[in-house]
């Protein structure tokens, strides 16, 4: 994820849904069940970073530059 | 003079007046000024009173169907503007207005024309229900357009970061009252339409309660109508409904309000990924549970309880396979010797050392070559004769050769 874009919280919301979802559904391999499940764990404790850490951003915008 | 052919009854002409006035567009729809006097109100909810002014009076009457949605107590002496009719009433030979809609003077013609601006752009289709957006669910950037300071926009900035700190919040401050607002709050709309945003917020964020025309302005209306993505309109005040409310795609009661619309709920879904975390890992733990289930279940199989079973009755079969290769060598075997002994015969028929036992003898040269002729041979040479039972060399000493011979 370095120099990649980092895809947004409610791609990464979706993502994590899909995985359980993907689980839930039983017919995968167990490798390919662990793989899913490491990048849910992997996305869960970044999402839960980035909640519990952001900060508003506000910026006041009155445009009186004339 | 008189014809009394052509003369009418008094009935025919105030029936004729009558139609002539109540046909005339310009008297079917008029607003009018006046001063109210002579109110009386029947026990049937029909009003009659009188509207004047400096030089003029005419009659009125408001029917129980109108006077049932006044918004005040009218009382002689109010200035008035009321929308009607000219309606004639021939019996009197006396025409009047039929009120249907009756507002205080000032506030009334301020009501009277939002009532209109209301009409003209709900035509216009602005507050269709299919215009409506929805509201972004995960905004990342929201703009406010509220009073600089005010309480309602503090209240908005504090709920949506409680809520969804991961939102660019742009804040326009905007007058929202008095007779620059509605340039100001266009203004603001037009600096919030620069940002790419998901949201737009339009509060008032406090002040008077009474004021709320900045809202109901066409200019104000018709910028937030185009706005590029979805606004949220949170002037309100449940009673009174602005133009903006209606325009809007969202419409909330308070900025408090606004902000649970315009974002997520952050600790509804840390909650979520709690527990997404634990269905996760239960998911996993089940699905290894389960296989090694299956793995023991298998293990418990007769192949693997009692290995040797499944070489035991191999092996079997193996000796068994042994055994009848056994016979089937020996068979073959038999059978061949036989054919060996019989072969063996039938050779010896053909060796020519067979005929030395009848008393023939084969003689061959030093070389071992069988003498086929005298002509092979040379006094003092010797020779030897093969005999049934043994070898002899012998020493030519006389060769004679018959006269076919050189």
């Amino acid at each position: 994820m370095a120099n990649e874009d980092k895809k947004s919280f409610e791609a990464r919301l979706e993502r994590l849904n899909e995985i359980v979802a993907k689980i839930e559904g039983e017919v995968l391999p167990l490798e390919q069940s662990m793989a899913l499940f490491e990048e849910g764990k992997k996305l869960i404790v970044e999402l839960q970073e980035e909640l519990s850490q952001a900060k508003l951003k506000i910026e006041e915008i009155s445009g009186e530059k004339k | 003079m008189f014809d009394e052919k052509t003369c009418i009854s008094v009935t025919q002409l105030n029936t004729a007046i009558k139609r002539v006035l109540e046909g005339n567009e310009a008297f079917s729809s008029i607003f009018l000024r006046g001063e109210i006097s002579n109110f009386k109100v029947y026990s049937s909810g029909h009003a009659y009173f009188s509207l004047k002014d400096d030089k003029s009076t005419i009659s009125a009457v408001m029917w129980a169907s109108a006077t049932a949605y006044l918004s005040f107590v009218p009382k002689d002496g109010d200035e008035v503007l009321v929308h009607g009719k000219i309606a004639v009433y021939p019996p009197r030979g006396s025409y009047q207005i039929s009120v249907d809609h009756m507002e205080l003077f000032g506030k009334g013609a301020e009501l009277l024309r939002l009532q209109q601006l209301k009409e003209k752009l709900a035509k216009e289709g602005l507050f269709d229900a299919d215009r409506k957006r929805p509201i972004c669910p995960f905004p990342k950037r929201i703009g406010v357009i509220a009073g600089a300071n005010s309480a309602g926009l503090r209240d908005i900035i504090v709920n949506i970061g409680n809520r969804w700190p991961l939102v660019e919040l742009y804040v326009f401050p905007s007058l929202v009252q008095g007779q620059d607002a509605p340039k100001d709050i266009v203004r603001a709309i037009g600096l919030a339409k620069e940002k790419s945003l998901d949201t737009l917020i339009i509060g008032r964020g406090g002040g008077s309660s009474e004021d709320l025309g900045a809202f109901n302005d066409e200019a104000v209306v018709r910028a937030a109508a185009a706005f590029p993505c979805p606004v949220i309109a949170a002037v309100g005040h449940e009673v009174d409904v602005t133009l903006i409310d209606l325009v809007a795609d969202l419409r909330v009661s308070t900025p408090t309000g606004a902000a649970v619309a315009a974002t997520p709920d952050g600790q509804e879904i840390a909650q979520g990924l709690d527990d997404m975390d634990e269905h996760l890992s239960y998911l996993m733990k089940a699905k290894i549970e389960g296989l090694e289930r299956t793995l023991g279940l298998l293990a418990k199989r007769s192949y693997f309880e009692n290995p040797s079973a499944v070489y035991d009755k191999r092996l079997e079969e193996l000796s068994q396979t042994g055994k009848r290769l056994d016979l089937g060598i020996s068979a073959v075997l038999a059978r061949n010797t036989h054919s060996v002994e019989a072969l063996q015969g039938r050779l010896s028929a053909l060796n020519p050392y067979a005929v030395l036992n009848r008393g023939y003898a084969i003689s061959e040269d030093e070389q071992g070559k069988v003498i086929a002729s005298a002509k092979q041979l040379e006094i003092g040479q010797t020779m030897k004769t093969r005999l049934a039972d043994g070898i002899i060399t012998s020493r030519i000493e006389k060769k004679e050769c018959p006269e076919n011979g050189k």
